[in-house]
């Protein structure tokens, strides 16, 4: 998995390429620390080119969404691919998150 | 076409990588639709993560046998491990998919997957071994 941050206004886009698994997870959650602890209180999280999901990295993504919102700030998913949505139905997780077809859909939220 | 592949691990996490490779050369080979394939290989990661993480106590080496079978028809993933018994099917809380940002819990989701995604999933405790099988029909 590679991930890229760059900073848009007041939006950190965070994008995730490759897999999202019970190994590379933490760097994820690594990551998101570091853009919390510098400050980012509005973070999207960019799937376009994220191939795959499992339970460990929707764990990382539920604890920053809480995390940020305690903040006061929120966590956007963007550009999740048809293959993969299903995981986030299945999971419950499509009516916890905001999720939306574009990065600048999300910011425009 | 009838094939079978067995691939015996340690209960370490870097096993997971080579385990899901396998998977994937094998779906390849197989001619898996894609999507079957991703879901097979979720619910191996799940299934083994809990294996790998949970089935032996804490810092004690563990062995554990995981199997790829093709059959007339379907697919199916089986683990074997020789830890303390767990019945994916009864000792695992159903998620609440329900619950508010604040409530959600992520517990359970990985045997939720499993369920929702396979279509068997069994549970043995033989011989002080726990067998968890799961097949998907392609």
């Amino acid at each position: 998995m590679e991930l890229s941050i760059e900073k848009r206004g007041d939006f950190t886009v965070v994008s995730i390429t490759g897999r999202l698994d019970t190994t590379t997870a933490p760097q994820l959650n690594n990551e998101l620390e570091k853009v919390e602890g510098d400050g980012a209180r509005s973070v999207v999280i960019d799937c376009e080119n994220m191939d795959y999901i499992s339970s460990s990295g929707l764990r990382v993504l539920l604890v920053h969404l809480k995390k940020l919102k305690g903040a006061g700030g929120k966590l956007l998913l963007s550009n999740i691919k048809d293959s993969i949505k299903e995981i986030f139905v299945v999971s419950g997780f499509t009516s916890i998150f905001s999720i939306y077809d574009s990065v600048d859909d999300a910011m425009a939220s | 076409m009838i094939d079978s592949y067995r691939i015996n691990i340690k209960n370490e996490l870097d096993e997971l990588a080579t385990v899901s490779q396998k998977l994937e050369e094998l779906t390849e080979k197989w001619e898996v639709d894609m999507g079957i394939a991703m879901n097979l290989s979720l619910c191996l990661e799940e299934a083994l993560t809990n294996v790998i993480f949970y089935a032996y106590p804490k810092g004690e080496s563990g062995d554990i046998l995981v199997t790829f079978q093709l059959e007339s028809g379907s697919v199916s993933v089986g683990i074997e491990d020789e830890g303390i018994a767990f019945n994916p099917l009864t000792d695992s809380k159903e998620p609440d998919l329900e619950a508010s940002i604040e409530d959600r819990q992520i517990g359970g989701l990985g045997i939720h997957f499993i369920k929702q995604f396979m279509d068997e999933l069994d549970y043995q405790r033989i011989n002080n071994k726990n067998q968890i099988v799961f097949s998907k029909k392609i």
